[in-house]
């Protein structure tokens, strides 16, 4: 037994936080605890890493720091306790940014005895980062620069020989494309907030981690029957059951389907989306894969067997994959859709971002913006998959028209011009993927002041597009009109407390699926609690609990305004949402209403005791939350009244 | 009767069966000192499960689970790969 396995940690933790520098090479660590009991852990304490960086600060220098964060469960058997978060200032919205991933390198990171992971500086050379438990070792990656992450991930294993974990960027973060993502063990994505172009600036192609040390609970016996009730729960969750049966992609086209097609600009055609159902993909599957430690296996290995890419084997696919690369892009070809998913995992891009540049490129075609000329002779008329496929490969490479697009949609439409602004969809400068903004009133106004902008995955409320039945609503969340997709009443309520509740559970380690936000009848944030004291020995209540969530929310929109002085007319949707009604089905005719969106979005300013006319955060508002120290640099800024 | 892999093919490589093994050799979560061992080849999603029967490098032998209520390795496996 090495010595790491000995080694004595706080109950829960890894112990330790391990800093690098990559200008210097010199390596730090910190205890791991003080930060927790600030920050609760993954998400929580990366943002106060990022929170320290000085206020212009730019997200592919030196200056920004990359933190990668184990939760505070992670490493137990607690259902899908593996899962990691990184934070660093986005090269999308120069401003706060977050992304998770499943997979195993959190895991690993944890039994080498690290929480977090904090990378600063710019290496000379590309390099590697091997991790474990005794080590952490820069060593040169010139002979891996420019490989996709599979074999990258091969290749790396073979050379530390080892088992171990690896997180790498492809092409696209090397090239520094603003969407580019990481991937863990090449099949799972930290996508969202550009941060493959963080590690690709600081010339950082991988961290590999193992360990061999050993996560300690503080009342094992308890952890024990707790981990045991609730993987029964999760189990017997028909949503879990619907993810074990169909995968991450569950969704059958019908009236109620809120994904639209050729850029926001209409409905899917219902002949096409026949050819994307689940069981299409399903009889590709060849296996069904997991994240660590999670029994709802909602990942699967994929073999496409006939076609043009028959042969073509990968892991997926996600939710998002369909709307992403069909009906988006006036696709309806479920190979290209597998296609599409692998090869943007292989070279290192965010699905949702590469998405919504290609359909605004796409618009831009079919507005005459765009000619054969500009695009290098492809013609991305919507629906011509092959064009597109060489498109994803021109934006990783940054050939021709990609290199525009490898900039982001926000800034490939203020070099364009020609009005093309106008069907550019980001908030904040990040791509906006969210077909259900328009229809979904909280769906809309989550999107909106998402602290990384423009994304789902923080405080939209499933209540409203899964229709949760009012009592259901009132016990869960406390709003008895969460549920009902077309009201504004309440919503600001919901918004506010899934965000609370998403950065608890990022912070916690465990996937957002497991939780009561997928379903009523997963836990909660009482559960979680519970859970949380025998891991940790640190006793919250929900209440507590929550309040860590509040407190990080805080960070980052502190983040937002230090670096960028957002104000409220920065959290807002893009026109098309307001001006254009929904063609047809069941919400035709939705568009969302300004004056109501507007008022709602001042009550959820107030909820966070914000300024409901201007968004900022009142000094006394972030002394409340216990986070003096920020409220002090926002003071010496001028940046607020 | 001693752990058995019984369907392989199932398996999703959760490692759910490490932890609580090493849960109950130690009441502890700590891979290396499993009674058994899941490698992925991500390429070619290659799964190996191995069960150590006699004490593996690092890891403990596997005892059948001895004290406990139940092969907790099987426990938590989703998808009763293990028997």
């Amino acid at each position: 037994m090495s010595s790491s396995a000995t080694r004595s940690s706080p109950p829960g933790l890894g112990g330790r936080i391990l800093f690098i520098d990559l200008s210097t090479a010199e390596t730090w660590t910190e205890p791991t605890r003080p930060y927790a009991d600030r920050f609760l852990g993954a998400r929580g304490i990366n943002q106060w890493f990022v929170a320290q960086l000085d206020r212009g600060t730019g997200p592919l220098g030196p200056g920004n720091v990359l933190a990668m964060g184990s939760g505070a469960l992670v490493g137990t058997l607690v259902p899908s306790a593996g899962r990691l978060t990184m934070s660093a200032l986005s090269p999308l919205t120069e401003a706060a940014g977050y992304s998770n991933a499943g997979g195993k390198f959190a895991c690993s990171l944890k039994f080498a005895g690290y929480d977090h992971l904090v990378v600063s500086g710019e290496a000379d050379q590309p390099v590697y980062l091997h991790i474990t438990s005794d080590t952490a070792e820069l060593r040169p990656a010139r002979h891996i620069w420019g490989l996709t992450t599979t074999e990258t991930t091969t290749r790396l294993r073979m050379e530390t020989g080892s088992n171990a974990d690896v997180l790498s960027i492809g092409p696209a973060g090397e090239n520094l494309v603003r969407f580019a993502s990481i991937i863990v063990n090449s099949g799972r994505a930290a996508g969202r907030s550009g941060f493959g172009a963080v590690m690709g600036a600081k010339r950082l192609k991988a961290v590999v981690a193992e360990g061999d040390g050993a996560v300690v609970p503080a009342d094992p016996e308890n952890l024990f029957l707790l981990a045991r009730k609730m993987w029964d729960e999760v189990c017997a969750s028909q949503v879990t059951k619907a993810r074990q049966e169909d995968g991450c992609h569950r969704f059958r086209y019908n009236e109620y389907y809120l994904g639209q097609a050729r850029n926001y600009q209409g409905q899917p055609e219902a002949d096409g989306m026949r050819n994307l159902e689940p069981e299409v993909f399903q009889r590709w599957q060849r296996g069904r894969l997991a994240c660590h430690t999670c029994p709802t296996y909602c990942s699967a290995w994929l073999e496409v067997d006939t076609g043009e890419h028959a042969g073509l084997q990968t892991e997926g696919i996600e939710a998002s994959d369909v709307p992403d690369f069909g009906p988006r892009l006036g696709c309806y070809d479920p190979a290209f859709v597998v296609k599409a998913h692998a090869l943007v995992n292989e070279v290192g891009m965010d699905m949702d971002s590469v998405s919504v540049v290609m359909a605004w490129a796409m618009e831009c075609f079919e507005r005459d913006v765009f000619t054969k000329r500009d695009t290098g002779g492809l013609d991305i008329s919507w629906g011509n998959c092959r064009a597109i496929e060489q498109l994803l490969r021109n934006i990783a490479y940054r050939r021709g028209l990609g290199d525009r697009l490898a900039e982001g949609v926000m800034r490939a439409a203020a070099a364009t011009g020609r009005n093309s602004e106008r069907w550019a969809f980001h908030v904040r400068g990040q791509e906006m993927p969210e077909d259900a903004a328009r229809v979904g009133k909280g769906w809309g106004l989550a999107a909106a002041v998402d602290t990384r902008g423009g994304g789902h995955m923080s405080g939209a409320p499933t209540a409203e597009f899964a229709m949760w039945p009012e009592s259901v609503c009132r016990k869960t969340i406390g709003v008895s009109s969460a549920g009902d997709i077309n009201a504004y009443e309440g919503k600001a309520k919901v918004v506010a407390y899934y965000e609370r509740l998403k950065a608890v559970v990022d912070s916690l380690g465990i996937c957002y699926f497991n939780t009561e936000w997928s379903d009523w009848k997963l836990p909660g944030i009482d559960k979680l609690a519970e859970i949380l004291a025998t891991v940790t020995g640190r006793q919250y209540s929900a209440a507590q609990l929550l309040a860590f969530g509040e407190r990080i929310v805080n960070v980052e929109k502190f983040l937002n305004t230090l670096h960028k002085g957002h104000v409220r007319r920065a959290e807002h949707l893009p026109w098309r949402f307001f001006e254009e009604p929904i063609e047809s089905g069941a919400f035709a005719g939705s568009t969302l209403d300004h004056d109501r969106w507007q008022r709602m979005l001042s009550e959820y300013y107030t909820i966070h005791g914000w300024d409901p006319d201007t968004g900022w955060q009142p000094t006394e508002t972030l002394i409340a939350q216990d986070l003096p120290e920020l409220a002090d640099r926002l003071a010496g800024t001028g940046l607020v009244p | 009767m001693p752990v058995e892999v019984k369907r392989l093919e199932q398996c999703t490589d959760c490692r759910s069966c490490i932890l609580a093994c090493s849960f109950h050799h130690l009441r502890v979560f700590a891979p290396t000192r499993a009674s058994l061992s899941v490698t992925r080849d991500e390429a070619t999603n290659e799964i190996s499960l191995n069960v150590f029967s006699k004490p593996h490098g690092t890891h403990m032998a596997c005892d059948d689970c001895s004290g406990e209520q139940g092969k907790l390795c099987t426990l938590f496996c989703p998808r009763e790969v293990l028997v």
